[in-house]
């Protein structure tokens, strides 16, 4: 370093100085963040985003109180009891539907989960219905980027529930149609393993498209109506497709 | 080449007179020519991730393409803008009278000024006032039109006619003393 040229040397060291602080305090690069948040989200992932609870035991003619017995399940630890009760590969999209034992048992959780086009597994929340009385069909829909899934369970008389859906395209809303998912029975061997109620049923319908629904009707095995489940007003559609949380709307049928 | 700190303080430590020179060529002035430095230093730290070089005189020669930008940006503001030291939390000293000597001497100020004194005096009269006005006595070009008796658009096109006429005579012994 010149000595007839103090500042410069003053600024070069400083700047050498500040140059070093800076790198070792340089904020960690995301991948490094990776595992950490894999943790977290997977933690959050399975328990919130199981939308679909469904209370066990004796339930009759306890609505509100069912609904109020239900667990919205953080901390609860599922791998022991969690248990796929429906295996689907929908347009070839491979859909699992799991359910776990919580709540010291008497509360059943059930999530959706569905691998989306980054072949990342996003969880859908779905809702939780009590097999008697008016909260007999719950059904909710998760959106990932050009899809919507609607699911849920009904009690064990339902064979079809009618859905009115409203496509989407953009922010508006098209010319709605009926259509129609035939329920189905769970896994028996998942019932064993996860101690579940045996006589609820299914339903689950994959639109190529983003849409919501306003109506279900649920229907017997001869195509009587059970009972029709009206959803006031027009859902809002969040703009974060996929979002586990945001994206996802409940319908309760009471 | 990857630039960490320690590779940017030692190419910095080396190259850090000849570079205060160079500014101090296209500033005309030592303590500007400081901070410009200054600036440039903190820039190749700032964007050290964005050089694709593999050699160190590439290296150098990509510092002083961030010098010529920082001096592009003190030309147009009329004065150095420290942000990117401001941010490595960097505050230039202040030079002495015989450091601004010595700068002066390394970058041939002396040689410089005759240059320009001889341009200066070779440009016509017209042009040679509306650049004296202008930038020695620093005028605002309605006062120097008021001065000279002419429109403000007169006077703008006379000193920007004039100074490019004296870029175009100085630039090559600039270059020629920056080469040595």
């Amino acid at each position: 370093m010149p000595a007839d040229l103090p500042s410069l040397n003053r600024l070069t060291a400083d700047v050498a100085t500040a140059m070093h602080a800076a790198e070792r305090a340089r904020p960690a690069r995301w991948w490094r963040r990776l595992p950490p948040l894999a943790v977290a989200l997977a933690a959050l992932a399975v328990p919130s985003a199981v939308a679909l609870h469904l209370t066990t035991g004796d339930s009759s003619g306890e609505t509100d109180h069912a609904h109020d017995r239900v667990v919205h399940v953080p901390g609860v630890r599922p791998p022991k009891t969690a248990v796929a009760i429906a295996r689907d590969v929908v347009h070839g999209h491979r859909a699992t539907l799991a359910a776990f034992r919580c709540d010291g048992g008497k509360t059943v959780a059930v999530a959706l989960l569905v691998t989306g086009g980054a072949s990342v597994s996003r969880c859908g929340r779905a809702l939780r219905a009590t097999p008697d009385g008016a909260d007999a069909l719950q059904v909710s829909a998760f959106w990932s980027p050009g899809q919507t899934w609607i699911h849920g369970v009904a009690g064990r008389e339902v064979a079809s529930v009618d859905l009115r859906v409203v496509p989407q395209r953009g922010h508006h809303f098209l010319k709605a149609y009926w259509t129609r998912a035939q329920t189905r029975p769970l896994d028996p061997r998942a019932v064993l393993q996860g101690g579940l109620r045996p006589d609820l049923r299914l339903v689950l319908l994959y639109l190529p498209r983003r849409a919501v629904f306003s109506d279900a009707v649920a229907r017997d095995a001869r195509g009587r109506i059970l009972y029709r489940c009206v959803l006031p007003g027009t859902p809002a559609v969040s703009r974060t497709a996929g979002s586990p949380t945001a994206a996802t709307e409940r319908r309760s049928c009471a | 080449m990857r630039l960490d700190a320690d590779t940017l303080a030692q190419m910095f430590e080396a190259e850090g007179p000849r570079l205060l020179a160079f500014a101090a060529r296209r500033t005309f002035d030592a303590d500007l020519a400081l901070d410009v430095v200054g600036e440039a230093f903190a820039t190749a730290f700032e964007r050290r991730a964005r050089f694709r070089g593999a050699t160190r005189e590439e290296a150098v020669g990509w510092l002083y393409a961030i010098t010529r930008t920082v001096l592009s940006h003190q030309h147009r503001r009329r004065t150095v803008e420290r942000r990117a030291l401001a941010r490595l939390g960097v505050e230039p000293p202040v030079m002495g009278e015989d450091e601004r000597r010595r700068v002066e001497e390394l970058a041939g100020m002396a040689d410089l000024r005759a240059a320009v004194a001889r341009e200066l005096a070779a440009l016509p009269e017209a042009q040679r006032d509306a650049v004296r006005l202008r930038v020695v006595d620093e005028l605002s070009y309605d006062d120097l039109a008021a001065r000279l008796g002419i429109t403000p658009d007169t006077a703008r096109a006379r000193v920007s006619r004039g100074l490019r006429a004296l870029t175009r005579a100085i630039t090559p012994l600039q270059e020629a003393i920056d080469a040595r």
